[in-house]
């Protein structure tokens, strides 16, 4: 490996992990450290630790719900709600649920993304370590592969969020799939009201003729 | 081809090559770089065990980092949520009738979304992303935006 390789990719995970944020970095640090000292408790310890944690999570938490979303770590959720509800552009036929659980999955892509794009960040960084160790022999273009991934992710989320600010999501087989995946993913698993135990997905065909429409008055032939 | 439809060819090509669980893809990549690494560490010592079934210098990166994205990848492949089939047939009637000039693009989009209502209004979410759908709305509501 030569120097300007090694700058090149260094600047190309540098450019990755800048990109993916502050909160994704917090994320990361705190799994880490809550995996360390579960890795590292006592008996004792494990279990001083999930009494704090349920003390925590029964009397600190409603405190915390006084400090705003916007100003915490929930503050693209809230930008992709805000965009996704008052844009005069929307042309979307969504629901304000369906709005809803639509920003929701924009905030899961939104995260899935920028975590990739860290992840591929520190891989580069962890094959130049390697490289420069002798452990490794070093190929730029698998540098390259990984910074593509890592960019690859964030693409898509660009495109399914100018989509979904604009109204057009959801408006292809594929995009009413992937959407309705997320939903099922996402949804109570205890709910067994459907065919074979499944989540009920549709409703009673009863409810459904006194509902509107779902067709919207399109029939076969017509 | 309207901007609309290269947005949506990409998005398609994007996920179907290989974005269906990114997370899982570059955490294999980093356990297959960690892997190979570890493994190069060890080949001399190796290399005097089962050295005439396998040559273990041709075991390269690319085939840990392979095996690393696979292993990732095989578990949320199997525990992926299916489908009802009554949403299939709804998805492929709308997308037959489009096909078959029924109906237009517009159409088509407008009842492809009123389906994804349909589906939203028929299921609970579950605790984490009933209780984030919530505090977003809550605040939304109080900060007089809406």
């Amino acid at each position: 490996m030569n120097e300007a390789q090694a700058l090149l990719s260094l600047i190309l995970a540098i450019v990755l992990i800048l990109l993916s944020g502050d909160d994704i970095w917090r994320d990361y640090y705190y799994a880490i450290v809550a995996t360390v000292k579960r890795l590292t408790a006592t008996k004792k310890e494990s279990e001083l630790f999930k009494y704090r944690y349920e003390k925590k999570s029964s009397e600190v938490a409603p405190k915390e719900k006084v400090i705003k979303l916007s100003e915490i770590r929930d503050q693209y959720i809230f930008i992709h709600h805000k965009k996704i509800f008052s844009r005069q552009e929307n042309r979307s036929a969504y629901s304000k649920k369906g709005k809803t659980v639509f920003c929701l999955f924009l905030d899961k892509k939104d995260r899935q993304s920028r975590s990739t794009m860290l992840t591929c960040g520190l891989c580069i960084f962890l094959y130049n370590a390697l490289s420069i160790w002798d452990l490794l022999s070093f190929e730029s273009w698998l540098v390259f592969a990984f910074f593509a991934f890592g960019i690859a992710t964030k693409i898509d989320f660009y495109f399914a969020k100018k989509r979904g600010y604009s109204g057009e999501y959801g408006g292809n087989r594929f995009e009413a799939e992937e959407l309705i995946k997320f939903i099922v993913d996402h949804s109570e698993k205890s709910d067994f009201g459907g065919p074979g135990g499944k989540i009920k997905l549709m409703p009673d065909n009863e409810k459904a003729d006194e509902s509107e429409s779902l067709w919207g008055g399109v029939k076969d032939g017509q | 081809m309207d901007n609309s439809d290269i947005e949506q060819f990409l998005r398609k090509s994007l996920n179907i090559l290989f974005i269906k669980n990114p997370a899982g893809t570059a955490l294999g990549f980093a356990l297959g770089i960690s892997l190979s690494a570890i493994f190069n560490f060890f080949v001399p010592v190796l290399k005097s065990y089962l050295s005439s079934v396998i040559s273990w210098e041709s075991l390269n990166k690319v085939f840990w980092i392979s095996i690393s994205v696979f292993g990732f990848n095989i578990k949320p492949y199997i525990e992926r949520g299916n489908i009802d089939e009554e949403i299939i047939n709804a998805l492929d009637f709308i997308a037959h009738q489009q096909e078959r000039g029924l109906i237009t693009k517009e159409q088509a989009k407008f009842q492809y979304q009123r389906l994804q209502n349909q589906v939203v209004s028929n299921v609970v979410l579950n605790e984490k992303e009933r209780e984030k759908a919530r505090r977003i709305n809550e605040e939304f509501t109080n900060s007089g935006d809406e």
